[in-house]
């Protein structure tokens, strides 16, 4: 026998399926692919090209899941957020505590809500950074609206958490965190309050990120470990 | 029953009975075929395999490579078989299963009228 032709699949989704199985068992996946591919062949090439279109993207998928669903990724991608978030909200809520003038570059996006364009500009860092020898007080972190709205969001995950996988946890979380910033940029940019206005929902919208990144972390992280022990059969 | 033993899943049965009943010829195409056209579950290679090696590693299922083929390009075949071990926890989980069905009643969705 001549098995010179490794695969007996097209050559596109050979590479696919090479990539997205696991590697313990591959090569008899390959095997058993390329075996029912060819009876289905048979008896119908529109349909087996079909099925095996069908077998490709749920290896895909299952690959996917794999890299995505790795306790490493999610716990290096949370704690990314929460390293990220942190330390960005302390800085722009310290240096807006003690501001007393700002450049245009950084004035004018804060009217709109745009703290994202701010971040990325280097004077922002070096003005929060000098902010921070400023007065800064445990009240000023204290934010009543966004506590409220974190703990109605932690309290709904909670209840929908069973329903839900760990991305989906994830992906929820998410949502309910960055909902009020994204509220914060639709409201200040269609109908600009008053400056007195802006500087309170400008804090709703950072303290809703800052107070949501731990607890959905941890929610999610429970979730996963719950999970893994579920398909384990503990 | 000691209370540290498992029960298995629902799909970890399924595959179970799956090798069961193909006996020698249980490797992963069979598996497949066996599920579609038995219980019309289309299950996805990657699925299939990744239960095998879990219960492989759980030591309820063992593993043989056969020889490669033609057809296979060139790849052997996988064949699958239960241990005592996989019996013993398939006994458990039908077991179980009985004991919760005991005293209840499905509606079915027929009227009976």
């Amino acid at each position: 026998m001549n098995f010179s032709e490794k695969s007996s699949l097209p050559a596109l989704f050979s590479w696919l399926l090479r990539h997205a199985l696991a590697p313990s068992y591959r090569e008899s996946a390959l095997g058993d692919l390329a075996e029912e591919y060819k009876v289905r062949r048979q008896a119908s090439v529109r349909d087996a090209f079909k099925w095996l279109c069908h077998q490709t993207l749920r290896a895909c998928f299952q690959w996917l899941n794999r890299a995505a669903g790795s306790r490493m990724l999610i716990v290096c991608s949370l704690s990314l957020l929460t390293v990220f978030v942190v330390p960005t909200v302390y800085l722009m809520v310290v240096w807006l505590s003690n501001m007393d003038a700002a450049s245009p570059a950084l004035w004018e996006p804060l009217l709109v809500g745009d703290m994202h364009k701010i971040v990325v500009q280097a004077e922002f860092w070096q003005v929060a950074i000098e902010a921070t020898s400023g007065s800064q007080d445990l009240l000023m972190f204290i934010h009543v609206e966004a506590v409220l709205w974190v703990l109605v969001s932690v309290f709904a995950l909670v209840l929908k958490q069973n329903t839900m996988t760990s991305h989906q946890l994830a992906g929820a979380g998410l949502i309910l965190m960055l909902l009020p910033y994204v509220w914060g940029l639709l409201v200040l940019s269609t109908f600009p309050p008053g400056l007195k206005l802006i500087g309170p929902m400008l804090a709703f919208m950072l303290f809703c990120l800052l107070y949501m990144v731990l607890p959905l972390t941890w929610l999610v992280l429970q979730h996963r470990r719950r999970s893994r022990r579920i398909e384990s059969g503990i | 029953m000691p209370s540290n033993e498992k029960f298995l899943g629902e799909f970890e049965q399924v595959v179970l009975l799956a090798l069961l009943r193909l006996k020698e010829q249980a490797y992963g195409a069979a598996i497949r075929q066996l599920l579609d056209e038995q219980i019309n579950r289309d299950v996805a290679i990657g699925a299939l395999y990744s239960t095998l090696e879990r219960m492989e590693k759980k030591g309820l299922v063992t593993s043989k490579l056969g020889e490669a083929t033609a057809e296979r390009g060139g790849r052997a075949k996988r064949f699958f078989s239960v241990t005592a071990a996989g019996e013993g926890a398939l006994k458990r989980s039908r077991s179980a299963m009985d004991t919760m069905w005991q005293g209840v009643s499905v509606f079915s969705g027929v009227n009976p009228l």
